[in-house]
């Protein structure tokens, strides 16, 4: 292949006339519309047959649609071609990166949580006393629980409720004939029957059966009771009829509603959503208030961490890079194959592995250490030095796993440098020594400054690592719950999202993840500037 | 012809969503008391022609699972089982269905009235109680032939067992479930209950003198007895036990079958009172199971929820481990039983683990406060149990 | 100098553990590391004086380097005795009847027994592994695949000996070239066939029933096989036209939208879990392999398209050039110019995809609801019993099942791996 001619030469010959930018996205905008709005009607055609189909669906129309749009388009703006070879991956990532990313922006603004998950709240459910228009008046007000929800919201305040009827209907049976049970009183007309509770003496309790349908007295039940069933009391299930409604203000026990109730339907029942909202700034108030408990020491020690793990690693995988690089050291190749073995293992077996190894009182470490009369350490829990011996255990099996990527790029890039320039040295009389420093080190240096960088970037969010090894633990003094000593700003994010102790404060959650996007962006823009990765002609 | 219809479906359901017939049920149950699960499954598709597929979820994450893929018709229909302090923030979430309606005057009647308490919150039953269980002081009868009669006692007994070959009692001391025992035997609490009842979640005891002198208490195990070293925890202690070299453990019912199988002599009997009559009550939880409020199937499931609740199966189960049936006729039948009545004597005064949405809140904090107060004799408790206090209140 | 030793280990454990239950229940072997080192200084030393030895009396003037090339061999094989301890002892108790970490330990045999650093053999037993796969049915004919599978796998094990051995290497190529074939149709076959419903036993009343989730580790490798297969593809599929149209294409918006994918990248995935699960949700993709996939994939492609787009710029447009003067397209020439060339990146990128997607467990866990769809990440957390109890054999025996797909892949494609990935971390 002719490689003395760079891609410019090309590239400038092959420059054609060009659409603008907006000119461009406006198209494909028009077109993933077009297709967006194919698709939901897809959807919409193919329910009205099949009412349980699923909305992926509606993809494949979209992109039939779409498809068609494109070759329209294509064949009156040909300048338009660089886009439809990103266009897949455009849209992909708009679909399943772009759009959850700004989905879960927009929920750091809010107090979304486990139990603020926008929900109806059953176990709200408050006996309603009296209804008068507008008013409801309720038999014990507290049942509502409008002291869990926050900020305007709270006390119920412009919070949706649901009022219904009761579900249950007693009732008696007259004749049980196969499916068909007869009962008295007949259940009420306009309230559907879902289920009927029959008591089994034979099977020991009240069974449920369901009901297909009703015809004033005689039900019609899915399933066939057995012969010994006792129909002497019958509870049927009626479906509630709920109405929704907005709560505007809870007074002693008077609920105000924001719209009248219709007065036939016996309400005897409300129950209140778990509505959550906007919060404006608060999550980002909290964390920053509570700055010297969480944020502080977890970004602290995730900033040591990685710093440390990298400059541990390097500095061992170096050395055995140049041990390993020696021409005369027989079998090197099956030393280099026997070595990656940690890297070729899946990290969620082996950091578990570690786990294990690194118990206290069972472990294999600490019974190593102790058969070679060495004092053993607690080390996953002990807190003694600002827990230093579970952090040094993290980048302990953080080099057992990154040793192999850095000692294989470090020999790449060792093999890289040309055995002339060893040969000119040594002409000029430099000793091997010399020869390393005056030649090796220059040059594995500047190898050496992006690998370090991506490492870096990669250990300052290694939440396999912290997660499945120490679970953030053990607990400093005064530090939280969710943000313990070994807690990187992940590991922190995950535990006030997804954990019990964070009480799934998902918001909260996901405002962690945005300070943690912006330090990501901030190490990778150094690191581009650095190795000038991204340095290449801007206004093109 | 089947073996070729059956790799024709394998392959149509390769990428789609698999529609599953019956009702699915979640459990964090292992070995023995799953095949029970499996064979009441399997008895219940028997009488109702119901297939009920059975789905191993660990017990720290059903919480979690339900609140999010609940609502999207996501979760099991069931939940088999989960102890009640978990229930007050998926009842809250809206995840769980009320079931107040399924439970009869006749089935209330025959119920444990501490289980129904226990899985009542806001006033309705958000689940239908399985079994009572809780820690109790497990004796080895082989190298404490004598049971202790009073808590001096016992510390005597176990400081004679404590020497290189044996322990004389050990147990998981850092976990806030098991410790709870010394806390609230001084008057310490975790929430407090107003006129009614009910539990109050502003009125937090987890700071006042009851559990700093509960807390001073298992220093003295520690450091003043020397019964419980550091690195003591649940694998130490059971491991310990199971190999014969520990004479005293506290442990739940769920470590029976392996004492059992390991061949250990065991005697369950409460942890004794002082000299001067102060008596000890740790945490009792109860198991039982939820209904899924988004459930498409709640008829089966409650169906299935009261098959394995009724007397008949409880009974069979308590058989296995040495848990407390919640059914009052099951649990007479099965008292005769030495550990069962064991258990239901330490329990008997036990308190309920509070089932309000902000003990969930509780754990993760006061475990740690454990920790760091067991880490060494001049560990400052009251300060260490007012930050574990103000995060409880403050999350 | 004994005494030192023994009180600066004294005082380090005074400083970190006041009262260890831990002390008094170990193995010790009074000043062991005293010995080790003195032991590992004289083998050492030993072996380095006799290569000098010999090399003196061989080689004089490279008796020194014979003697630093023994040292450093004795050096780099502790490196790899402490690499492979983990992995040992994994295998170890995965061959070990008893499921408990806690069991007692032997109290005779060798010091290595005693002391619990290696588990007892006397206890070796193939339990753990009939436990987890004991519950797996397969049909008859996928026995046949497993067999030729494993033929296959033997036959290409073969050619790789007999190159060695030095027969015709050219030959060999080929017919390894062929057996890896038969061995991806065998497996991708065996994947797509095995389904959940072969996974049960029979009760004692004689009904089927499902096995439990610590026995489905084959479904839970299939399960993985495929997600992460399909996910490389996809990458792979999506990212190179994405890729070359960044290096080979000039264009206004070209920068910004490079720039928009690295960046857009950044943001911790995982912490769009709900975000993701709703989106999942609303496609009715949830607790399926194709949601799973999906999401995977939408984290992969603009790291996939930068690395697609880092290797196109390193290799030169001239023989696209020369096809587009012979009148090809622009899609022809990427079609069949620079696909074909670029197999072996995009065969690096599938596997970067492929291992990446293997090990992941957070996204899985909350995607996959169900047990049958669950990935070995996802099914290895499940090995607590109860409350309190880890099953740590069977978990063992699992996880190096779990491990044998992603460790035979990355052997067999070691070069493509380690070398591409040196050439992208050195070029960043």
């Amino acid at each position: 292949m002719d490689i003395s001619r760079s891609s410019k030469d090309f590239l400038a010959k092959r420059r054609r006339s060009e659409g603008s930018l907006w000119l461009s996205l406006l198209l494909l905008f028009i077109a993933i519309s077009i297709a967006f709005l194919v698709g939901a009607a897809g959807v919409i055609v193919i329910r009205q047959f099949a009412p349980d189909a699923p909305a992926y669906f509606g993809i494949l129309f979209g992109i039939l649609a779409l498809v068609l749009c494109l070759r329209f388009i294509a064949q009156r703006f040909e300048w338009i071609m660089p886009w439809y070879y990103l266009l897949p991956a455009i849209l992909f990532l708009l679909t399943f990166t772009v759009f959850p990313v700004v989905l879960t922006i927009i929920l750091a603004f809010t107090d979304y949580a486990g139990i603020r998950n926008g929900q109806l709240s059953v176990s709200t459910e408050t006996q309603v006393v009296a209804v008068n228009d507008r008013e409801l008046t309720l038999a014990n007000a507290t049942t509502l629980q409008c002291d869990q929800l926050m900020g305007s919201r709270a006390g119920c305040n412009d919070v949706r409720a649901v009022v219904y009827a009761s579900g249950s209907f007693e009732t008696t049976g007259v004749s049980l004939d196969d499916v068909v049970l007869t009962v008295d009183p007949p259940p009420p007309v306009d309230r559907a029957v879902q289920a009927v509770e029959i008591n089994l003496p034979s099977v020991g309790f009240a069974a449920q059966f369901p009901v297909e349908s009703v015809d004033g007295n005689r039900l019609t039940l899915g399933r066939v009771p057995p012969a010994d069933a006792d129909i002497k009391t019958l509870r049927l299930t009626l479906d509630r009829v709920p109405l929704e409604r907005k709560i505007i203000s809870v007074n002693g026990n008077t609920v105000t509603l924001d719209e009248p109730l219709p007065d036939d339907l016996g309400f005897e029942a409300i129950a209140r959503y778990n509505d959550f909202g906007s919060v404006g700034f608060d999550n980002f108030r909290l964390i920053f208030n509570e700055a010297s408990r969480a944020l502080g020491p977890v970004f602290v020690w995730n900033i040591i961490f990685a710093f440390s793990t990298i400059f541990i690693n390097t500095v061992i995988g170096v050395f055995i890079a140049l041990l390993l690089n020696n021409p005369n050291l027989q079998f090197r190749n099956v030393y280099r194959t026997l070595l990656i073995v940690p890297w070729a293992l899946p990290g969620i077996i082996t950091i578990q592995v570690w786990r294990g190894f690194l118990n206290e009182n069972f472990g294999a470490i600490n019974r190593l250490l102790a058969l070679l009369d060495l004092p053993t350490f607690d080390w996953l829990g002990s807190q003694a030095f600002a827990a230093l011996a579970p952090k040094s255990a993290i980048l302990l099996v953080n080099l057992w796993l990154g040793l192999p990527f850095m000692m294989t790029a470090v020999l790449g890039a060792l093999s890289a440098i040309p055995r002339e320039l060893y040969e000119a040295a040594r002409v000029d009389g430099a000793t091997a020594w010399q020869g390393f420093w005056g030649v090796t080190a220059p040059l594995l240096r500047t190898a050496l400054i992006p690998i370090t960088l991506t490492g870096f970037a990669f250990n300052f969010n290694n939440f396999n690592l912290i997660y499945l090894l120490t679970q953030g633990g053990p607990a400093c003094p005064g530090s939280t719950a969710t943000a313990r000593c070994t807690d990187i700003l992940i590991s922190w994010a995950y535990n006030e999202a997804f954990q019990s102790q964070g009480g799934y404060a998902y918001g909260l959650g996901s405002a962690i993840s945005i300070i943690i996007f912006i330090i990501t962006l901030a190490i990778s823009l150094i690191n581009f500037r650095v190795t000038g990765a991204l340095k290449e002609e801007p206004n093109t | 012809m089947k073996k070729i219809l059956f790799t024709v479906m394998a392959f149509a359901t390769l990428f789609g969503a698999v529609q599953a017939q019956g009702i699915t049920v979640w459990t964090h149950f292992g070995d023995a008391e799953l095949e029970w699960l499996q064979n009441e499954a399997a008895a219940f598709e028997g009488a109702f022609g119901v297939p009920v597929s059975l789905v191993k979820v660990e017990l720290g994450e059903i919480k979690q699972k339900l609140l999010l893929s609940a609502p999207e018709g996501e979760a099991a229909d069931l939940i088999v089982p989960i102890p009640h302090d978990q229930i007050g923030e998926m009842a809250s979430g809206g995840v769980l269905a009320d079931m107040t309606g399924f439970a009869t005057a006749d089935y209330l009647a025959d119920l444990n009235k501490q289980a129904q308490l226990a899985f009542t919150y806001n006033g309705k039953l958000f689940g239908l109680p399985m079994y009572v269980e809780g820690p109790a002081l497990i004796v080895n009868t082989d190298l404490v032939p004598e049971a202790p009669a009073t808590f001096e006692d016992m510390i005597a007994i176990a400081q004679g067992l404590t020497n290189d070959d044996t322990y004389g009692f050990l147990y998981d001391i850092g976990n806030f479930y098991f410790s709870y025992i010394w806390i609230n035997s001084n008057g310490g609490y975790v929430f407090g209950r107003d006129a009614s009842g009910s539990l109050v979640a502003s009125d937090l005891g987890l700071a006042n003198e009851g559990t700093v002198a509960g807390a001073e208490l298992m220093k003295k195990f520690r450091f003043d007895y020397g019964l419980i070293p550091t690195g003591v925890d649940y694998g130490v202690a059971d491991g310990l036990f199971i190999d014969g070299k520990l004479g005293m453990i506290y442990n739940g019912p769920w470590a029976i079958p392996n004492y059992r199988d390991a061949g250990v002599n065991v005697k369950v009997m409460p942890v004794p009172p002082t000299a001067d009559g102060q008596y000890f009550n740790g945490f009792m939880g109860v198991q039982g199971i939820l209904l899924n409020q988004f459930s498409a199937n709640s008829v089966d499931a409650a169906n299935f929820a009261k098959w394995i609740t009724r007397p008949a199966a409880q009974v069979t189960l308590a058989n296995l481990t040495g848990k407390i049936p919640s059914s009052n006729k099951a649990a007479q039948e099965v008292s005769s039983d030495p550990i069962i009545a064991g258990f239901a004597a330490a329990l008997a005064n036990a308190v309920p683990m509070p089932n309000i949405p902000e003990m969930g809140n509780v754990w993760g904090p006061m475990g740690d406060a454990l920790t760091q107060i067991l880490d060494n004799q001049e560990s400052d408790v009251p300060a260490i149990l007012n930050g574990a206090a103000a995060q409880v209140e403050g999350n | 100098m004994i005494p030192l030793g023994k009180s600066l280990a004294v005082l380090v454990s005074f400083v970190f553990l006041p009262l260890s239950f831990a002390q008094g229940d170990f193995v010790r072997i009074p000043n062991g590391w005293l010995w080790f080192l003195i032991i590992f200084i004289v083998v050492t030393g030993g072996i380095a004086l006799g290569a000098y030895l010999y090399g003196k009396a061989t080689r004089p003037g490279k008796a020194g380097q014979y003697a630093l090339t023994a040292a450093t061999h004795m050096f780099i094989w502790v490196v790899i005795l402490l690499t492979f301890y983990p992995v040992i002892y994994l295998l170890a108790i995965s061959l070990n009847e008893n499921d408990s970490i806690t069991s007692a330990l032997p109290t005779t045999g060798n010091i290595l027994f005693r002391s619990g650093v290696l588990p007892d053999p006397a206890k070796f037993s193939f339990i753990q592994y009939q436990k987890v796969l004991g519950e797996t049915h397969l049909l008859s004919y996928q026995w046949i695949l497993v067999v030729i599978f494993l033929g296959a796998a033997l036959f290409a094990l073969w050619t790789l000996f007999s190159e060695r051995m030095g027969g015709s290497i050219h030959r060999l190529e080929r017919l390894r070239g062929y057996a890896g074939w038969v061995i991806f149709l065998s497996l991708a076959v065996l994947v797509i066939t095995i389904n959940p419903s072969q996974f049960y036993f029979i009760n004692e009343a004689g009904q089927r029933v499902a096995s439990s989730t610590e026995r489905k580790i084959v479904l839970y490798i299939r399960n993985t096989l495929l997600v992460s297969g399909a996910t490389g593809i996809f990458a792979v599929l999506i990212s190179t036209t994405a890729g070359y149209a960044f290096a080979r294409m000039r264009f206004q918006g070209r920068y910004q939208t490079l720039l928009g994918f690295v960046f857009v990248q950044m943001f911790p995935g995982f912490m769009a879990l709900v975000a993701i699960f709703y989106l999942m949700s609303y496609l009715g993709l949830l607790n399926t392999y194709a949601g799973l996939i999906l999401a995977y994939s939408g984290g992969a492609i603009s790291f996939a398209a930068w690395i697609f787009k880092g290797y196109l710029d390193s290799i030169s447009p001239s023989l696209e050039e020369a096809a587009r003067v012979d009148g090809a397209t622009r899609w022809g020439a990427f079609w069949r110019i620079i696909l074909p060339v670029s197999i072996p990146m995009l065969l690096f990128i599938f596997l970067l995809q492929f291992i990446g997607t293997y090990s992941e467990f957070i996204m899985a866990n909350i995607l996959l609801t169900g047990e049958n769809q669950w990935t070995v990440g996802v099914g290895l957390r499940n090995f607590t019993n109860g409350r309190f109890n880890t099953q740590w054999g069977a978990l063992a025996a699992s996880a190096v099942l779990g491990s044998i797909p992603i460790l035979v892949i990355f052997y067999s494609f070691q070069n493509a791996l380690t070398g591409q990935h040196t050439a992208g971390g050195v070029k960043g």
